[in-house]
């Protein structure tokens, strides 16, 4: 065999193993990110606030959820920044207390979904 | 003996069975058979709104939630700690606290999974396992409620907490 067969052998040898190697990245990016979205569509797709559609323009501007309490964690503890924390602490409460009712039973009840008889309406 | 056992408990996961499936036909007369089939695509438009307020109402409180934690009860530990106060109680509501907004945070997901479910059903044809998803997403969301109600009870044990510390520092004031 003539050095230059020898040369043409090794250089198709090496353009193969780089389609495999082109290949078998593919095939792992593929399997990584179809586990990534499984894993997602199970758990965080519902959580995910960037989700387009998830909650609209709208209803993005009405709300007031960006307003946060913050207690600073330096400085003596003394009674009048005690009461300041305490009031901090009833400001977001008395917020979630407005909300308390959010998960109630009434949106998923028969008579909202109109699952009633004509019997029991009437 | 053992066999005897296993056919009692193999009876009791019938009746208890036989017991859920009578009491959802109990509550699922023909008239409702007939009311979820007539009114499917309304239901589901209302399913659907209810999902959109669900996830907004989520984020809105997930963040009052984390300025608790996160603002509030960790800067306070924290400050407490550096002023040589230690106080078990408040680091338990700060463990409890974090704990349970994760497990509000699953009660969600899990919620949102089977509200998702019952959306994509067949209502029309087939009314009878839908309103059996229907129950089960509601004792879902009431979880998130349970979950809610779990953290205003931390919060009050808290604020409990950092009342007592206030009025042990107003004695040290008077004492001096």
């Amino acid at each position: 065999m003539s050095k230059k067969e020898d040369k043409d052998k090794k250089t198709i040898h090496g353009g193969r193993n780089l389609i495999i190697l082109c290949l078998g990245s593919i095939a792992i990016a593929l399997i990584t990110t179809s586990v990534s979205l499984y894993f997602y569509s199970k758990g965080d797709i519902y959580i995910d606030r960037s989700r387009p559609g998830y909650i609209s323009e709208d209803e993005k501007h009405n709300t007031d959820d960006d307003i946060q309490e913050k207690y600073s964690n330096e400085g003596a503890i003394t009674e009048k920044n005690l009461t300041e924390y305490i009031e901090e602490l009833d400001r977001v409460s008395e917020r979630i207390n407005a909300s308390k009712n959010d998960f109630g039973p009434d949106p998923l009840s028969d008579d909202n979904l109109m699952i009633t008889s004509n019997d029991e309406e009437e | 003996m053992q066999k005897r056992i296993n056919y009692s408990l193999v009876f009791a996961a019938m009746i208890v069975v036989f017991s859920s499936t009578s009491a959802t036909a109990i509550k699922l007369n023909d008239n409702r058979i007939g009311a979820i089939s007539q009114n499917c695509s309304i239901i589901k438009e209302r399913l659907r709104r209810i999902e959109s307020v669900g996830a907004k109402s989520r984020v809105y409180l997930g963040t009052q939630y984390e300025s608790i934690y996160s603002g509030l009860m960790s800067n306070f530990s924290l400050r407490l700690m550096r002023n040589g106060i230690a106080k078990q109680d408040i680091a338990n509501q700060q463990a409890a606290f974090q704990s349970e907004r994760e497990r509000f945070r699953n009660d969600f997901i899990g919620y949102s999974q089977e509200l998702q479910s019952l959306i994509d059903m067949d209502c029309k044809n087939e009314p009878i396992k839908f309103y059996r998803q229907l129950e089960k997403t509601r004792k879902k969301r009431a979880d998130i409620t349970k979950s809610m109600e779990r953290m205003d009870e931390i919060i009050s044990k808290h604020r409990q907490s950092v009342l007592v510390i206030r009025d042990d520092l107003s004695k040290e004031d008077t004492d001096e």
